[in-house]
């Protein structure tokens, strides 16, 4: 018969130093995939190496996309389900300027490819900054006193609206791109290039890391944005104008959908309409894995997520393989909702406990 | 006075008889014209022949998404054929509708769709046989209906191998039986089923000396089932390793770790088992890009050539395709005289038609056959779809067996360059590497 540990007992055993069986689990599975990364680190170097950086790589174009998550739950504790599709628009919006208007090919000029990928960053950042803020007046705003559940079907519906918009301007087809970004290779580790469009990724999402946290720490807007996160109602009576401040977060969070739309689409050349939803899934996981509200957290998370997807299809002993790659990020978001609500980096709130 | 009542009642029943006969006999010749599909799934009701037509035979393709331009022109072959006959089946006026089984959010079939259409099929009487289905996982779930109202189903392109007969290692368990609910088949198809096409490609691969390959799928009925013929043709052939088969993720953004993966295994090949539309340029460009010159071979789910070209690029170039049946040059003298013909009603040279027209033409000219010979039933139409025999079609001669599949079974492998397919080599694969 199995005994059940209630409430006290755990309680007790936290005060025994005894650790509870959810840790001891946890302490485990941990272990359990520290030492089968270990094991195939020694057995095929080069390649978890590759699959590293490839994860790393990847995890960090999820990242551009979390953090837009967890500004927006930051600010006003909502899932933006919508903000994956505003991701998509801004790589189809991307691959539209790009490659349809400015003509971008492969083996560009550093002197015309430079110029026109940074035009390209400034219009889908205005563009998905623009639609993001929209749809908060629209969609949001008015439901600003309504219990959680309004907004979050809302923003499922936004999700939605905003794939069929897709659907309806490049209709059901992936659009494929030229491979823009150069492709030489940095360095080799064995057979396995590192190529420069892998660390262009880097480039830009670890910049842009450190000035949203900037923005957010040290300015006067950065600072409203904080002071309504905590209390929205004393911030309003210090001062601060709340609709303006978190429309300037939807703006923010929709200028990041855009540069990780660019990155997106100039990095994996391939671009649907419902993609945003998966993806943002993935960030939304990755979000929560890292601690939902916190930027470096959200950053972690997403790289994780990427450094799991990378291991998992790509390493040989005993890897589940790519048919298990979802089922295993959702179980991960799964065990986090279950054992550490707060993330890796959030902090434990009375929620959170 | 009770004699003139007599006849008085007599020959009013004799003129009762004369009028109901006559009404009768009008309704078994002229039959209620034809009670069009819904518009919802199926396009307008063709027909130009005298009168109104009394049947529908129904087309079911996927006319949206990544493979519209093969089904486009496919169900425009299907209608040619019953304008060639003058919208005839022997005495019988046939119409034609086609019916969309994709949606533009799915961008291919859609088990929804496929589902509503099966029911507005059974549901219709007017509807004597219908054209399809193109996906085999969307047949999977219309032929078990359609099977329920004795609907004959004949495929012009569903290549697994469970709809029709079991094979070790390929085929699920309760495969065929479980799509045939009244235990009397319904269905036929005109392509070779799948087990002649992964012949086929590990013919192939044996032939450029190839001595390991990995094989990928897309998890579909047709994907796996594909993937697992050819991995059964290898096992037959010998001296091939097998170094890595799993699935590829369609919503995966990148395969740059599968690629990677790949190119640990020493693979000096990769098959991929599944439909172009499942994100498969992306997976092409991922391959090419991580493992440089390797041989990629892709089955006729990747045979809408444009599509496949436009969305892998450059990577597409030298890739090996196969697809059921035989280039213009190979075909018989009915297969030139439609492609000829066919190809000049759409502006295009014969050699220019896509090979999958010549099977929907093929799908026509079996239905109108086994309309012909029928009692106006459907189950008359089923059960003479299982004796089909041809001398000559589009595709040449054939002979339907008793599970509904064909003895028609060259395979024709095309090759990438130049930015184009072109027709590389015709296998047709020994009977004892076909697993069947």
């Amino acid at each position: 018969m199995a005994t059940e540990v209630s409430a006290p007992n755990l309680a007790l055993l936290r005060r025994r130093g005894i650790p509870s069986p959810a840790a001891i689990f946890g302490t485990l599975l941990v272990s359990a995939v520290l030492a089968w990364l270990a094991y195939n680190a020694v057995l095929t170097p080069s390649l978890f190496a590759k699959q590293f950086l490839i994860g790393l790589t990847n995890g960090s174009v999820y990242g551009l996309v979390a953090l837009g998550y967890t500004l927006v739950y930051g600010i006003l504790e909502l899932i933006n389900f919508a903000h994956g599709d505003v991701f998509m628009l801004g790589a189809m919006i991307s691959a539209t300027f790009a490659v349809q208007i400015f003509g971008l090919g492969a083996n560009e000029a550093w002197y015309v490819l430079w110029p026109t990928v940074l035009l390209t960053l400034l219009i889908a950042m205005i563009f998905c900054g623009v639609i993001n803020t929209t749809v908060e007046r629209i969609a949001y705003r008015p439901l600003r006193g309504a219990p959680r559940l309004a907004p979050l079907i809302t923003a499922i519906a936004m999700s939605f609206i905003l794939q069929n918009v897709a659907l309806a301007w490049k209709g059901p087809n992936y659009i494929a791109l030229p491979y823009i970004l150069p492709q030489s290779s940095v360095f080799s580790i064995g057979p396995y290039h590192y190529q420069w469009a892998d660390l262009i990724v880097l480039f830009i999402t670890v910049p842009v890391l450190l000035l949203l946290t900037w923005f957010v720490q040290k300015t006067r807007q950065g600072k409203a944005m904080r002071a309504t996160a905590q209390d929205r109602d004393a911030a309003a009576m210090m001062g601060i104008n709340v609709n303006r401040t978190i429309s300037v977060t939807f703006l923010i969070a929709g200028m990041l959908a855009g540069a990780a739309g660019l990155i997106y689409a100039l990095y994996f050349t391939s671009v649907r309409f419902d993609q945003g939803f998966q993806l943002g899934l993935i960030a939304f996981t990755a979000a929560v894995l890292g601690g939902i509200g916190n930027l470096t957290g959200a950053v972690l998370g997403a790289v994780l997520i990427g450094m799991i997807q990378a291991f998992n299809n790509g390493l040989t002993w005993h890897a589940p393989g790519s048919d298990w790659t979802q089922s295993i990020v959702f179980a991960i978001l799964i065990l986090i909702l279950v054992f550490r609500p707060e993330g890796l980096l959030g902090e434990r709130t009375p929620e959170g406990q | 006075m009770k004699k003139r009542f007599l006849v008085a009642a007599v020959a009013a029943g004799a003129l009762f008889a004369v009028a109901f006969g006559a009404y009768a006999g009008i309704a078994k010749v002229s039959r209620v014209s034809a009670t069009p599909l819904p518009s919802s799934s199926c396009g307008p009701l063709q027909y130009k022949g005298s009168g109104s037509p009394q049947f529908i035979i129904a087309s079911d393709l996927p006319l949206q998404g990544s493979s519209r331009s093969q089904t486009v022109e496919l169900s425009k072959a299907e209608a040619f054929i019953l304008g060639q006959q003058g919208w005839k089946a022997g005495k019988y006026t046939v119409g034609y509708q086609s019916c969309d089984d994709s949606t533009a959010q799915a961008g291919k079939w859609d088990p929804a769709k496929c589902s509503a259409n099966a029911n507005n099929y059974a549901r219709n009487t007017s509807v004597i046989g219908v054209l399809g289905t193109f996906n085999s996982g969307c047949a999977e779930i219309e032929i078990p209906t359609a099977n329920r109202a004795s609907l004959g189903m004949v495929s012009p392109a569903n290549t697994y191998v469970g709809i029709t007969h079991s094979a070790t290692g390929v085929t699920s368990a309760g495969e065929p039986g479980k799509y045939y609910p009244t235990g009397k088949r319904n269905y036929i198809r005109v392509v070779a089923a799948d087990d002649f096409q992964g012949a086929a490609d590990a013919l192939l691969a044996q032939s450029m000396n190839e001595k390991k390959v990995y094989i990928l799928n897309d998890k579909e009925a047709y994907g796996a089932g594909i993937a697992g013929t050819y991995r059964n043709a290898l096992k037959h052939l010998g001296g091939i390793q097998i170094v890595g088969d799993e699935a590829w993720d369609p919503k995966a953004s990148s395969y740059a770790d599968l690629a990677t993966k790949i190119k640990n295994s020493g693979a000096q090949s990769v098959f991929l088992g599944g439909l172009e539309c499942e994100n498969g340029g992306k997976l092409i460009k991922d391959l090419r890009a991580g493992l440089g010159n390797i041989v990629i071979v892709a089955p006729d789910g990747f045979s809408s050539f444009k599509d496949t070209i436009a969305h892998a690029g450059s990577a597409s170039e030298n890739m090996f395709i196969s697809i059921a049946g035989e280039p213009f040059k190979f075909l018989g003298k009915g297969g030139k005289a439609f492609a000829t013909a066919f190809g000049k009603s759409l502006g295009l040279p014969a050699t220019k038609v896509n090979p999958y027209s010549n099977y929907g033409a093929t799908a026509m000219v079996t239905m109108l056959k086994a309309i012909e010979g029928s009692n106006g039933t459907r189950a008359s139409v089923t059960g003479n779809l299982f004796k089909s025999k041809f001398s000559d079609s589009p595709i040449g001669g054939f002979v339907i067996n008793k599970n509904g599949d064909t003895n028609n079974a060259p395979i024709s492998i095309y090759k990438v360059g130049g930015g184009t397919a072109n027709f590389y080599k015709l296998i047709t694969p020994p009977a004892k590497l076909v697993t069947g």
